[in-house]
């Protein structure tokens, strides 16, 4: 088990938002976070890589209690996320936007910008190597010098990706990475999510559609107000007639997802 | 002649402080009442090590720098880790706590009379004594503090802080600690006041405890705040602008005890049309500018 | 034993006058997270509002607290309306407004001592600074007068704040400003009321303040940060944690003496200060913190 939630409740005020949820990640596999608006999926994330604490419960990573662990630690263990509302930088360029979620022990230096500079640059052409390889892999080459506000929709939705894969984390959660994509746009990120998975990721997403889940989920959690439901292969979760009443009969949303 | 020259000399070094500052508010959007008091630490540290100590000008200077930083690295470390507005009153406190310390402890700093006699800097045999020399060594100054600026606004870690003032969380999320950062940027502000202060003490020969008071704190803040962060070396000119502004009510003839309270008013007028009409100050927001890696994108 | 008592009472009455310093402060910060320092500037000036409506109208110290609080209510609403409402409108952030706020306070300050000079004000005093003298120890019916009007204004403000349909519109919009729209209420006019509400609590002690030891322009400025600390102690979102702390500040200040010199008494008060800040950043009281990072 690569990533353990283990009995995670979390409560803001009077209201609990996760209760008392359990489920694993395996190594290597695809795993899909799914239920209604509402049912703590972004909640979860945000207590996997820290941006919240749980109140009770803890959360384990390779057998080390990352519980309470600041974001950026968490990061550079192993895991990272996307944001629902992307959060790129939008005024900076798209190759800035890659260099700065390189893993750099100089990233925060102010020493070697002014006493070692060239070999600070040699390690900057390296990551812009890297950052362009990147680029191309995920579809976005030629696009580095890009400013983000220009980029298309779907092109920072691969940028968010990109960024992902430059942190050199293991474990990748993506936050509802089909929302808001049209057809041609779902071709060019999906098949790369999938490739994700032969180069030795292992992923948690959060996903509306259902076709995409289907196809490529090794494992579906079921959550509805805070609560783990069900976890199960794809076909388990969806031929048990309680989830889906609770999945299509409460005004949730299927298919593409908005 | 000499009066040119000390204008410039003081421009020079309430420059270095200035630019020191506004890595704080400009770069960073944290906002420090401490400057003056810093300033002040320098000042006296290098006095009283060059006089009571007979250390020689260059230790007595590199000692400045440190103190400084290590007394606001007493209030940036806690209360950076919280929020800005903290920050704020920690900074005053600070303020209040050393400007207090240089009144009180008069066995040290003889108090509000101020510590006359500090010697002239002597480099390496050496000694600048005139008030031209002492131009030219703060030009030399200057321009190393903006070079240095400009090399770590212009690196991996100034990339850092353009991220972070658009979007911190997206930063965290990206695996750098914002906290680190910001505390990174507050030591090196401060220590570069206790620079400033150095250059001070040692050009004016007399420092007491008013020149390092809350009021100059403010109006060091104002010189900044005017200047805004798209260029490293504006807040050179913030500073020129607040400099030259009494010689200029000295042209409207404005007369009497009020002098000092019209100016200050006025201090107080341009802080608020800047803040309603435009707060990113004369040379705009930081990421107004760029930071030259774009240029190997050129290549492909 | 009677120092000790002593310094109680002057430490009672100058606390009662931080907490309602703090208090009006507090709640301007709590509810809308504006770093509002001109609150010192409109302090300054009630206390010469204070001495006017005294001194020259002739009527009478509860006149006067009463005719100055309305006018420093007066007072923080057109500042906000003419100076942070278009800047809010803008999406200013609330550094610019805190620098906005720093530019009213210095211009404040100074508009007043080009006024009224830099020298006091004082007050006719009619017997009200005479001392009493009891047995332990002595005190003024100004001091008596100054802790009960304090306890008079927070008793009534909590009250309000906790019943009244206002009341809970501005505690509402401490904990989002959607919350407003929710009650029916305008953010805007919840902003008004709280920058009335803010400035009145602190006018009463203004206008004691300066009877006790005449209209300065300095006054207000040299007291904001213990404002400021005491809202911090306090516990932000706690109007009622930032009166107590103001006057456990107040307490503070005047026994440190029993230990300290009297030059020594503020650095001791603001490291002291700093120390439990970093201790418990959420004050004794704290319901909110601040944003974190």
């Amino acid at each position: 088990m690569l990533l353990r939630i283990e009995h995670v409740s979390v409560r803001f005020g009077g209201i609990v938002a996760v209760n008392d949820s359990n489920f694993t990640v395996k190594e290597n596999e695809i795993t899909c976070l799914i239920g209604p608006n509402g049912a703590g999926k972004t909640t979860l994330f945000n207590l996997i890589t820290g941006f919240l604490t749980p109140t009770t419960g803890s959360i384990h990573f390779r057998d080390q209690n990352i519980t309470g662990m600041k974001p950026e630690k968490i990061v550079r263990l192993g895991i990272a996320r996307t944001f629902q509302n992307l959060r790129l930088f939008n005024d900076m360029t798209v190759l800035e936007n890659m260099l700065l979620a390189v893993p750099g022990k100089y990233n925060q230096s102010i020493l070697r910008p002014l006493f070692l500079r060239p070999r600070l640059k040699k390690i900057e052409a390296g990551n812009i190597e890297r950052a362009l390889e990147t680029l191309e892999y995920v579809g976005l080459g030629g696009k580095a010098g890009e400013i983000v506000d220009n980029l298309s929709y779907a092109e920072q939705k691969l940028l968010t990706i990109g960024r992902l894969l430059m942190t050199e984390a293991d474990v990748l959660l993506l936050d509802e990475p089909a929302s808001g994509l049209d057809k041609n746009s779902l071709d060019r990120i999906m098949p790369l999510v999938q490739d994700l998975k032969r180069q030795n990721k292992t992923i948690l997403l959060i996903e509306h559609n259902m076709d995409i889940i289907r196809s490529i989920a090794d494992q579906v959690v079921f959550l509805n107000q805070g609560q783990v439901l069900g976890v199960g292969t794809a076909e388990e979760i969806m031929s048990n007639p309680a989830l889906t009443e609770i999945y299509f009969g409460g005004g949730a949303h299927h298919g593409e997802g908005a | 002649m000499n009066y040119l020259y000390d204008f410039v000399t003081l421009l020079c070094i309430y420059s270095v402080l200035a630019i020191g500052l506004n890595l704080m508010i400009g770069y960073t959007g944290i906002f420090s009442m401490s400057h003056a008091a810093l300033l002040g630490v320098g000042a006296y540290t290098s006095a009283l090590l060059s006089m009571k100590a007979g250390f020689p000008f260059l230790v007595s200077m590199v000692c400045a720098v440190i103190v400084a930083a290590l007394f606001s690295a007493i209030i940036s470390v806690p209360s950076l880790r919280i929020a800005g507005d903290y920050f704020i009153v920690a900074s005053m406190s600070l303020q209040i706590i050393i400007y207090e310390i240089f009144v009180t402890w008069i066995e040290v700093t003889n108090g509000p009379a101020g510590l006359p006699g500090i010697p002239r800097p002597n480099l390496f045999g050496f000694v600048i004594k005139t008030p031209q020399a002492y131009m030219w060594f703060s030009i030399v100054m200057l321009s190393l503090v903006v070079a240095a600026v400009y090399g770590i606004i212009h690196s991996p870690f100034g990339r850092v802080l353009r991220a972070m003032k658009e979007d911190p969380i997206a930063v965290q999320s990206l695996g750098e600690s914002v906290v680190r950062a910001k505390v990174t940027i507050a030591i090196l502000s401060s220590a570069i006041a206790g620079l400033a202060g150095s250059l001070y003490a040692h050009k004016m020969t007399f420092i007491n405890p008013a020149t390092f008071d809350i009021h100059e704190s403010i109006t060091i803040a104002s010189m900044v705040i005017l200047a805004g962060a798209g260029r490293v070396w504006g807040p050179i000119i913030g500073v020129f602008i607040i400099q030259a502004f009494p010689e200029l009510l000295r042209f409207l003839e404005i007369s009497g005890s009020h002098v000092g309270s019209i100016q200050k008013a006025l201090y107080g007028l341009i802080l608020i049309l800047l803040m309603m009409f435009r707060p990113q100050g004369i040379f705009g927001k930081f990421k107004d500018t760029t930071l030259g890696v774009n240029k190997h994108v050129a290549k492909n | 034993m009677e120092l000790f008592l002593q310094l109680m009472v002057s430490g009672l009455a100058m606390g009662s006058l931080y907490a309602l310093l703090s208090m009006g402060y507090g709640l301007i910060y709590g509810t809308t997270g504006e770093f509002h320092v001109a609150h010192a500037g409109i302090f300054t000036f009630t206390g010469y509002f204070g001495y006017i409506v005294y001194e020259k109208m002739n009527l009478g110290l509860p006149a006067a607290i009463l005719i100055a609080t309305v006018f420093a209510a007066i007072m923080g609403v057109v500042l906000q309306s003419a100076v942070y409402e278009p800047m809010r409108r803008n999406n200013a952030s609330h550094l610019s407004i805190f620098i906005a706020a720093l530019g009213l306070m210095i211009l404040l300050e100074n508009v007043a001592s080009i006024l009224w000079g830099y020298s006091p004000l004082q007050f006719t005093d009619n017997g009200l600074k005479k001392p009493i003298r009891l047995d332990l120890f002595s005190f003024t019916p100004l001091q008596l007068v100054i802790v009960l009007t304090a306890a008079a204004v927070v008793t009534i403000v909590l009250l309000y704040l906790k019943k009244s349909r206002m009341g809970k519109a501005i505690r509402g919009v401490a904990d989002s400003p959607e919350m407003a729209k929710i009650i029916g209420m305008s953010p805007q006019k919840v902003y008004i009321a709280v920058y009335a509400l803010g400035s009145a609590i602190s006018a009463p002690a203004a206008v004691l303040l300066a009877f006790d030891s005449g209209a300065t322009p300095y006054r207000g400025t040299m007291l904001i940060l213990l404002a400021a600390i005491s809202m911090i102690l306090g516990g932000i979102g706690s109007p009622g944690g930032a009166a107590l702390a103001g006057l456990i500040l107040g307490l503070t200040q005047n026994l440190a003496l029993l230990f300290v010199p009297a030059e020594w008494a503020n650095i001791v008060t603001y490291t002291l200060f700093l120390a439990i800040i970093f201790l418990i950043p959420t004050g004794f009281f704290g319901v909110k913190m601040a944003k974190k990072i």
